[in-house]
C-alpha cells in the first residue's frame, strides 16, 4: 500500500491532532487519538481485556436490574418464603473465596507462582463450595415445599440464585484458564491484566450475592 | 525509538476452506457471513410480507399452488387464518432481527469497523466467530418454528402474553412459540457478544492519530449502537426467560388467575400481562434505534463522499446520535398509552417522545446541510442516501402524531402505526443497507455494480415503497385495525379493500424490482468493472487498503492518520478530497 | 520525517479511473423533481377528504380532531419544507466539471436556532396533546354515568348491567358457559355466581347497548387474553387486560348502531370479533333495559 509507510521507517510522525480546528465549527477536535499502532502492534493493549470484562459487568448488571424490576412488579417479596440456614454457609464460602482472590492476585503481583496457583485453588475449591451450598439451598426449599411454581417469591429466589450460579461457572472456567495456562506461553502482563479482569469478575458475583441475599431472603 | 526491525505480527492464515470460509475468525469473512445471512433473511421475511399481502388483497381467492407448498397453511387453497397470522408474526421477527439487527451493525460494522479506525482485527476474533454463529443458530432455531407441529406463533413480534404465554391459546403458541423463545435469546447472547467487541475495539485499537472525533461517522453509529445493545439486550434476555418458565415451568410472572381459554381454566395466577410490555419495551425502543443509528452513519459517510464536502455539523451529529441513544432509553412507554398503564405515567413518555425528534430533525437537517453547496455526484448509493432523508422525514413526522396519548389513542394499533414504522425503521433502514452495498460492494468484492441496473433499482424501489406505505397511513386515518386477516367482518373496513388491492401489487412490482438488484449483485461478483483502491474517491482509512483488504487489513505498517475523516474540497489542495493519512502540508 | 512524508504525498493512491456518473443533469432534475411530486402527492392524500377520520358519535372527539389537525398542519409543513429544501439542494448541486463544492463544515448557530425552534413546537405539541389526554382520561367519570362492564373473550364481547339494584354480581371462572349467551341465561358466558343475590338481575348482552347524550362508565375485563375496546366511532381505543380492570368513559351523541372491534391481536379470529354499540334515545334506553331485566 502507498500510503502506509514501510517497516524501515520506524519513526512516528510526531505532528498529528488538531490540524482542522481553524476552519470552522464542528472541527473535528485536536486529541491525539489513541496513540496505539506503533507499539501496539506486537503487544495489543491488555487493557482490552478489563474494558471488556468491565462492560460485561454492566450487562449483567442490567440483566439482575431488570430481573428485580420484575420482582417488584410482580410483587413477589410480599409472598412467604423460608430462609434456610444452609445461606450463611454459602454466604460465608463466597466472601472467603474473595478474600483468596484477592491473596491470589496479590501473590502474583509480588510473582510468588506458588502462593498464586495455591491462591487461585482455593478460590476455585470455595467457588464450588459454594455452588453445593447453593444446591443443598435448592434441597432445603424444596423440603419445605417451596417449589419453583409454588409462588412468585420462589420462583424468583430460584430464577435468581440459578442466573447467579451460572455466572459463577463462567468465572470458575476464567479462574481454570489463569491457572492452567502455561506462564511461559503469555507475557506478565497480560497474565496479569486477565488476573485483574478475573478477580474484578469475581468480587462482582460476590457483591451481587450479597444484594441477591438481601433482596430475596431478607427484604420483606 | 528503537531502531531495529522489528517483525510485524503475523497473523495465521487458516489453510483450510472450512478455517477460512466457515469458522473464520477474520472480521471481514464474518462481516460478510452477517451479511449473506441478512440477505437470506430478507429474502424469506419479503417472501412471508407477499403471502400476508395476497391474504389481505384477496381474501377469498383459493392458492392451490400456494397450498401444495404450504400444505397446513391453506384448506381447500383459502390461506388459514392463524398462517397469516404466522407469517406476520415471523416477517416482523425475521426482519426487526435477522435482517435490521444484523445488516448494518454486525455486517458492514464487522467489515468495516477495524479498517476504519486502522485497526487490523477485532480485539477478541474467536469471540467474534462465535457471535456470528450464535446468531446463525438464532435464525435456524427461528426457521424451525415454522416446521413444527402447530406452526409458527401467531403473536406477533411483541409476542404479548397471555395470548403467547398459553400453548392452548392458539396454533403455534405451543412449540413454535418456545422455539421463537430459543431463537430470541441465543439472539441476545450473540448480541451481547458482538457488542462487547465493537466497543472494546473502538476504544482500545484506533490507530495513531485516530482521535475520537476523526473516527468516520459509520463508527461512531457502530458504537453507539453497540452501547445500546449492551444495555437493552439483557432486558428482553430476561423477559424472555420468565416467559419460557411460564410456558413451560407452571409459573405465572405473566399469567393473572383465573383466566379461562378454549373453556379449560388456567392455572397458576398473580401475574400480570403489563409486565411483559414493560420488558419488552424497555428493549423494543431501543431497538429501533439500534436498527437506525448505524444507518445514519452509513448516511452520514456516504453523503459526503458523494456530496464531495465534510459532513455538515460533525460534532452534532455525534452529539445527536448520541443524545437519540440515551433517550431511547426512556420513552418506551409510548407503545403502551393504551395498554392499562397509569394514564399519567403516559405524561412523561409522551413529552420525551416528542423530545427525541429534535436530535432526529438536527440529524436531517444536517444532511440537508452537507448536500448545500455540494456538487453531488448521483451515483446509486448517493441516490439510495438521499432516498433515505426523504423515507426518514416522512416516516418520522407521523411519529409526532402517534408520541400524543389523545391521538394514539385513535391510531394504536391502526395501520398509521404500521406504516409508520415501516417507512421510519423499515425502509429508511432498507434504503440505507442499500446504499451500504452499493457503496462498499468494490471494496468487498473487488468489482464495481452496475450502475445502470442499480439506478433502475432506484427508481422502482423509491416509488414502490412509497405506493406501499402512504396507503397505509390512509387506512389508518380510516380506522383500519392492523393483524387483521381480512375486511370482510367489518362495515368500516369493506370499503378500504380496493386499497388493500392497489398496496398488494405496488408490494409485488416493488419486490420484483429487487430481483433487479439480486441480479445485478450475482453479476458484478462476476463480470464487474475491476474497481481500483478507491474508485469513489473518499477519504477514510477502507479507501487506502488494497481492494479487497488483504488478511490482515493493512500491508506494513498500520497507518497513521493525520486528518478528520471527510476533508473533501478543502481550498487549496491539489485533489478535491485529502486522506485522513495524507500529512497536513 | 521529511522523508517519510514526501514518500506519502508521491504514493498517495493515484485516483482510480473515475467514470463520472453519466447525465448528471438529468439525474439531479429527475431525482429533484420526483421528491418534490412525492412530497406533493403525499401531502395532498393526507388533505383529501377521502381519507379522513371515520365519522364520529363521541362528545370528546371535536377535541381529538382539533389536535389532530393542528398535529397534522404542524408535521405537514416540515414534510414539505424537509422535501422543498431536499428537492433544491439535489436540483441545484449537482456536480460539474472542474467546480467544487463549499468546503463549509456546519455552522453551530443556525444549527442551536434550529433545534430550539424544532424544541419548542414539539413540546407545544406534547403539551396540548396532553391536555387532551388530561380531559378524557385523567379525570373519573361524573357521577350518575351508566355503569357498564365490558368482558372480551376470545373471540366475543359481552357486555353486563348491573340492573335496578346498580351493582354487579359476583362472576366465578369455573362457571363460564359460553356457549348459553342469551339475554338472561344463567350462569352464561360471565359464570354469575347463582347464590349471589346481586347478580339476580345483572343483565348480560353481546351488544352495547347506550343511552345517547349520557356520560357512559365502561368497566373493561377480560377473560383470557389482550383484546382492545375499540370504537372508530368514538375516537377511543382502550386495552382490556385480563386480571385489570381498566375504567374508560365517554358520551355517544347520536342514536345509531357502530361497530365495535378489537385492536389488540388476540388470536386466530383476532379480525371476527365483532360487537355493536347500540345508542339508543333516553327513553328507548329505559324500554330496552325494563324488557330485559325482569328474569
Amino acid at each position: 500500500m502507498a500510503t502506509t509507510l514501510t517497516p524501515k521507517q520506524t519513526d512516528a510522525p510526531s505532528t498529528d491532532g488538531g490540524g482542522f480546528d481553524d476552519v470552522g465549527d464542528g472541527g473535528y477536535g485536536g486529541d491525539d487519538g489513541r496513540g496505539g499502532g506503533w507499539s501496539n502492534e506486537l503487544t495489543p493493549p491488555p487493557e482490552g481485556y478489563s474494558l471488556a470484562i468491565r462492560l460485561t459487568i454492566v450487562s449483567i448488571t442490567m440483566l439482575f436490574l431488570a430481573l428485580t424490576s420484575a420482582y417488584i412488579f410482580n410483587r413477589a417479596r410480599l409472598q412467604p418464603l423460608v430462609t434456610p440456614r444452609v445461606l450463611w454457609v454459602s454466604t460465608s464460602f463466597i466472601l472467603a473465596s474473595g478474600v483468596t482472590m484477592e491473596l491470589a492476585r496479590r501473590a502474583l503481583r509480588r510473582r510468588l507462582e506458588d502462593r498464586f496457583r495455591l491462591w487461585i485453588s482455593a478460590t476455585m475449591l470455595l467457588g464450588l463450595c459454594f455452588l453445593g451450598a447453593q444446591i443443598v439451598l435448592w434441597k432445603r426449599l424444596v423440603a419445605s415445599g417451596f417449589y419453583v411454581n409454588k409462588n412468585h417469591h420462589s420462583g424468583y429466589a430460584y430464577i435468581f440464585t440459578g442466573l447467579h450460579g451460572a455466572h459463577l461457572i463462567g468465572g470458575l472456567i476464567a479462574l481454570a484458564y489463569v491457572m492452567a495456562r502455561r506462564p511461559a506461553s503469555w507475557t506478565a502482563v497480560r497474565r496479569r491484566v486477565s488476573v485483574d479482569a478475573t478477580a474484578l469478575y469475581w468480587h462482582f458475583l460476590d457483591g451481587l450475592w450479597i444484594y441477591l441475599l438481601i433482596l430475596i431472603f431478607y427484604w420483606r | 525509538m528503537s531502531e531495529e526491525i522489528q517483525a510485524l505480527p503475523q497473523i495465521k492464515k487458516p489453510a483450510t476452506f472450512i478455517g477460512k470460509y466457515v469458522f473464520s475468525r477474520d472480521h471481514k469473512i464474518i462481516g460478510l457471513q452477517y451479511f449473506f445471512l441478512a440477505l437470506a433473511a430478507a429474502l424469506a421475511g419479503t417472501l412471508m410480507s407477499l403471502l400476508i399481502r395476497l391474504r389481505l388483497a384477496w381474501p377469498q381467492e383459493r392458492w392451490p399452488l400456494l397450498e401444495m407448498i404450504f400444505p397446513n397453511g391453506f384448506s381447500d387453497g383459502l390461506m388459514k387464518p392463524e398462517f397469516y397470522l404466522a407469517m406476520v408474526t415471523m416477517h416482523g421477527t425475521m426482519m426487526v432481527f435477522m435482517v435490521l439487527s444484523v445488516a448494518p451493525q454486525s455486517a458492514f460494522g464487522n467489515y468495516f469497523l477495524p479498517i476504519q479506525i486502522g485497526a487490523r482485527e477485532m480485539v477478541f476474533p474467536r469471540l467474534n466467530m462465535l457471535s456470528f454463529w450464535l446468531t446463525f443458530a438464532s435464525f435456524v432455531v427461528l426457521i424451525a418454528a415454522l416446521f413444527v407441529a402447530g406452526g409458527a406463533p401467531i403473536g406477533g413480534w411483541t409476542f404479548y402474553p397471555p395470548l403467547s404465554a398459553i400453548a392452548s391459546a392458539g396454533p403455534g403458541q405451543g412449540a413454535g412459540a418456545d422455539l421463537w423463545l430459543v431463537s430470541i435469546g441465543v439472539f441476545c447472547l450473540a448480541a451481547f457478544l458482538g457488542s462487547i467487541n465493537f466497543i472494546v475495539t473502538t476504544l482500545t485499537r484506533r490507530t495513531k492519530g485516530m482521535s475520537l472525533m476523526r473516527m468516520p461517522l459509520t463508527c461512531w453509529g457502530w458504537f453507539t449502537t453497540a452501547c445500546i445493545s449492551l444495555l437493552a439486550f439483557p432486558v428482553l434476555l430476561v423477559a424472555g426467560l420468565l416467559l419460557f418458565l411460564d410456558r413451560n415451568f407452571g409459573m405465572s410472572f405473566f399469567k393473572p388467575a383465573g383466566l379461562v381459554v378454549t373453556g379449560q381454566v388456567i392455572e397458576g395466577g398473580g401475574g400480570s400481562p403489563l409486565l411483559w410490555q414493560h420488558l419488552f419495551w424497555f428493549f423494543g425502543h431501543p431497538e429501533v434505534y439500534l436498527v437506525i443509528i448505524p444507518v445514519m452513519g452509513v448516511i452520514s459517510h456516504v453523503m459526503a463522499t458523494f456530496a464531495r464536502k465534510p459532513v455538515f455539523g460533525h460534532r452534532a451529529m455525534v452529539t445527536a446520535m448520541l443524545a437519540i441513544g440515551a433517550l431511547g432509553f426512556l420513552i418506551w412507554g409510548h407503545h403502551m398509552f393504551v395498554s392499562g398503564m397509569n394514564p399519567r405515567l403516559g405524561l412523561a413518555f409522551s413529552v420525551l417522545t416528542l423530545v427525541i425528534g429534535v436530535p432526529s430533525a438536527v440529524k436531517t437537517f444536517n444532511w440537508l446541510g452537507t448536500l448545500w453547496g455540494a456538487r453531488i455526484r448521483f451515483t446509486t448509493p448517493m441516490l439510495f442516501a438521499i432516498g433515505f432523508v426523504s423515507l426518514f422525514v416522512s416516516g418520522g413526522v407521523t411519529g409526532l402524531v402517534l408520541g400524543q396519548m389523545a391521538l394514539d389513542m385513535v391510531f394504536h394499533d391502526t395501520y398509521f402505526v404500521t406504516g409508520h414504522f415501516h417507512m421510519v425503521m423499515g425502509v429508511a433502514a432498507v434504503f440505507g443497507i442499500f446504499a451500504a452495498t452499493y457503496y462498499w460492494f468494490p471494496k468487498m468484492f473487488g468489482r464495481m455494480m452496475n450502475e445502470t441496473m442499480g439506478k433502475l433499482h432506484f427508481w422502482l424501489t423509491f416509488a414502490g415503497v412509497y405506493a406501499i406505505f402512504v396507503p397505509f397511513h390512509l387506512l389508518g386515518i380510516a380506522g383500519h385495525p392492523r393483524r387483521y386477516a381480512d375486511t370482510l367482518w367489518f362495515d368500516f373496513l369493506k370499503p378500504l379493500e380496493p386499497l388493500h388491492i392497489f398496496i398488494t401489487i405496488a408490494a409485488f412490482v416493488t419486490a420484483a424490482a429487487q430481483l433487479i438488484f439480486a441480479g445485478n449483485f450475482l453479476l458484478s461478483l462476476r463480470k464487474g468493472a475491476r474497481a481500483g483502491d478507491n474508485p469513489w474517491e473518499a477519504t477514510t482509512l477502507e479507501w487506502t487498503v488494497a481492494t479487497p483488504p488483504p488478511m490482515e487489513n493493512f500491508a506494513g505498517r498500520l497507518p497513521v492518520v493525520h486528518r478528520g475523516p471527510y476533508e473533501y474540497s478543502t481550498p487549496g489542495a491539489a485533489k478535491d478530497y485529502s486522506m485522513q493519512t495524507e500529512s497536513l502540508d | 520525517m521529511k522523508i517519510c512524508e514526501l514518500k506519502l504525498v508521491i504514493h498517495s493512491p493515484l485516483p482510480t479511473p473515475h467514470s463520472p456518473p453519466p447525465l448528471p443533469t438529468l439525474m439531479s432534475r429527475l431525482l429533484a423533481i420526483a421528491i418534490w411530486l412525492t412530497a406533493i402527492v403525499t401531502a395532498g392524500l393526507f388533505a383529501w377528504s377521502k381519507w379522513r377520520l371515520p365519522e364520529s358519535v363521541a362528545a370528546h372527539s371535536a377535541m381529538i380532531d382539533h389536535q389532530f389537525k393542528i398535529t397534522l398542519a404542524v408535521i405537514g409543513v416540515g414534510f414539505l419544507l424537509a422535501h422543498a429544501a431536499l428537492g433544491y439542494v439535489v436540483w441545484r448541486y449537482r456536480a460539474k466539471d472542474g467546480e467544487r463544492a463549499s468546503p463549509s463544515q456546519g455552522n453551530a448557530r443556525v444549527e442551536f436556532i434550529l433545534a430550539g425552534c424544532v424544541a419548542v413546537v414539539f413540546i407545544a405539541l406534547a403539551i396540548t396533546g396532553q391536555r387532551v389526554w388530561a380531559r378524557l382520561r385523567l379525570n373519573q367519570a361524573p357521577p350518575g354515568a351508566v355503569q357498564i362492564e365490558a368482558v372480551a373473550q376470545q373471540f366475543v364481547w359481552n357486555f353486563r348491567y348491573p340492573g335496578p339494584d346498580g351493582k354487579f354480581g359476583r362472576t366465578d371462572p369455573r362457571l363460564y358457559r359460553d356457549a348459553d349467551n342469551s339475554i338472561g341465561a344463567r350462569p352464561g358466558p360471565l359464570g354469575l355466581d347463582p347464590n349471589d343475590p346481586l347478580g339476580k338481575d345483572d343483565i348480560v348482552t353481546p351488544t352495547l347497548v347506550a343511552p345517547a347524550n349520557r356520560p357512559i362508565s365502561l368497566s373493561l375485563l377480560s377473560k383470557d387474553v389482550i383484546h382492545d375496546f375499540y370504537v372508530p366511532a368514538l375516537r377511543m381505543k382502550q386495552d382490556a387486560v385480563p386480571g385489570m380492570k381498566i375504567n374508560i368513559h365517554f358520551t355517544a351523541t347520536r342514536e345509531g348502531r357502530y361497530e365495535i372491534a378489537c385492536a389488540e391481536l388476540c388470536g386466530q379470529f383476532h379480525h371476527q370479533m365483532r360487537a355493536y354499540l347500540d345508542v339508543k334515545s333516553p327513553r328507548d334506553y329505559e324500554e330496552w333495559l325494563k324488557k330485559n331485566g325482569k328474569q
